[in-house]
């Protein structure tokens, strides 16, 4: 039996798995590459979730996940990441804002 | 005290700051940049890092300050104390550690001859000694860089006798901040961003709340106390020695989304962690010529951000940013703290167009003065200070 991707009772979220990225780069390079629609979709979808989702992945804080929480996890950090394009900027990016990808993660 | 909302107070709070206008050429000038290296950066105390960054013995860091021209390694010696020399072997000048940070056992090795130098700095093995001439270890240990600490950020000082202890320089914002527990907050992430701007236009444009609501329309909306027109006003404007800070309050009611609402559902459980030394909500501490500490208050707790500003060129410049906050008691104080760090980052990255646009329009030329409003006094007294080291116009 394989594991699922997503705990069970977040299988619905399952096709937009392709957001659980483990890096900030990684998580920003998708945020500049994708269009409005695609990130408002991933929004529309997680957010009337997200109390759920929060509740369940802090009930493993200070542990380690297994790995369909995990991935919910970094769907989260994706969703911190995007929310801000939906809520208010109305834009695929910060106004009159320079590439994301100029700010160099050092650590 | 409460912010108020009455115009021109700064000015009266500082009148020998005046009203004129400021000169545009120091942003632009080779001359001008010339001279601040060797007036300033040489002449001050420059923060490197934080004491969090090699908390073991032996471990190490190397800042090369393409300005000054020096690569100056810290080091945590066996004795636990943080040292500052010259990244340079004193037998043929080779740079001694090429990488950035590090952890040695006790010694650093020179890989041209095999010299050895303590975690202290002390020269303790030179290969085929005897074959040298009268070679004294005792007198050639790494050359020093006059180093100190408080409260965890490092400082060095390039000049040969500082004219100024670091706490004497510090003057005010260190009896403003002492105690103020900056431990408390980890690191969470640095970023570096290479900006095609002077190095004061990147401090400026960081420096004041004035442009907030324009240049911040939607990502600060509604996040600092205006006035009924819409402009943010200071709770506090403190200038001290060389250094400064303005400080703002939060208006009763933020903006909630509804991202904001699901991660703060469980905001009352984070540990109450409010430094009584904070000014305000928000306190921006310029510390002369190129370091900022930026506290913010988040729901009952508090981070930090610092930024520090590496001049490379007339017109380029290494903007570091490091953000800290308390240790995350939840998964949901781990996205905030997260999406902190994606508005702020959004912030800059709006402020970024500015840098650069501000710096190409003044080497122009076409405007030999930059016109400032009272709110924009943390820059009239920053271009005062760095004029008094500088004394282009004095001399002219």
């Amino acid at each position: 039996m394989t594991e699922s991707l997503l705990p069970d009772e977040f299988d619905d979220l399952a096709p937009f798995v392709d957001s659980a990225l483990e890096s900030e780069r990684e998580r920003t390079e998708k945020k500049v590459t994708v269009t409005m629609d695609e990130t408002r979709a991933f929004y529309d979808a997680m957010i009337p979730r997200f109390h759920e989702i929060l509740d369940y992945l802090d009930d493993y804080f200070g542990e380690t996940m297994p790995a369909s929480a995990h991935r919910l996890y970094l769907m989260s950090l994706s969703l911190v990441e995007v929310a801000t394009l939906v809520e208010l900027y109305k834009q695929p990016g910060a106004v009159e804002a320079c590439d994301p990808l100029r700010f160099v993660r050092k650590d | 005290m409460k912010t108020a909302m009455r115009e021109k107070q700064w000015a009266e709070k500082y009148p020998e700051l005046e009203t004129g206008p400021v000169p545009a050429e120091p942003m632009f000038s080779e001359e001008y940049f010339e001279l601040e290296r060797d007036r300033i950066f040489r002449r001050t105390w420059i923060n490197v890092g934080r004491v969090e960054d090699i908390p073991e013995s032996g471990d190490y860091f190397v800042r090369d300050i393409v300005m000054c021209g020096v690569s100056v390694l810290i080091i945590r010696g066996s004795d636990g104390i943080v040292r500052g020399f010259h990244n340079v072997c004193v037998h043929r000048g080779r740079k001694l550690v090429l990488d950035e940070q590090g952890s040695c056992r006790g010694s650093l090795l020179c890989p041209f001859h095999s010299w050895v130098y303590s975690d202290a700095g002390e020269l303790r093995h030179v290969p085929d000694e005897e074959n040298f001439f009268d070679l004294d270890k005792q007198t050639l240990g790494l050359k020093p860089v006059h180093t100190d600490v408080w409260e965890g950020f490092i400082f060095i000082h390039l000049a040969a006798e500082p004219s100024e202890t670091l706490r004497e320089y510090l003057g005010g914002v260190a009896d403003q901040l002492d105690g103020c527990r900056f431990s408390k907050m980890k690191l969470l992430s640095t970023h570096n961003v290479d900006v095609h701007a002077n190095w004061k236009v990147v401090q400026d444009g960081q420096n004041e709340a004035y442009h907030f609501p324009f240049q911040h329309r939607r990502v600060l909306e509604g996040s600092f106390m205006r006035n009924e027109k819409g402009h943010c006003r200071y709770l506090d404007v403190n200038l001290y020695n060389y250094h400064s800070v303005w400080s703002c309050e939060y208006p009763p009611s933020q903006k909630l989304t509804p991202l904001r609402f699901s991660l703060a559902t469980d905001v009352l459980r984070t540990p109450v962690f409010q430094p009584s030394q904070m000014i305000g909500k928000m306190d921006h501490f310029v510390i002369f010529p190129n370091f900022v500490i930026l506290l913010v208050q988040i729901g009952l707790t508090t981070t930090y951000v610092t930024y520090n500003l590496w001049p490379l060129a007339v017109g380029r410049t290494i903007w570091e940013i490091r953000m800290h906050f308390t240790e995350p008691v939840s998964v949901r104080e781990q996205l905030r703290q997260e999406y902190f760090k994606c508005l702020t980052l959004d912030t800059l990255q709006e402020d970024m167009v500015a840098h650069e646009n501000v710096y190409a329009g003044l080497a122009t030329g076409a405007i030999s003065h930059v016109i400032l409003q009272d709110d924009e006094v943390p820059l009239r007294f920053f271009h005062k200070t760095v004029e008094d080291h500088v004394g282009f116009y004095r001399n002219a």
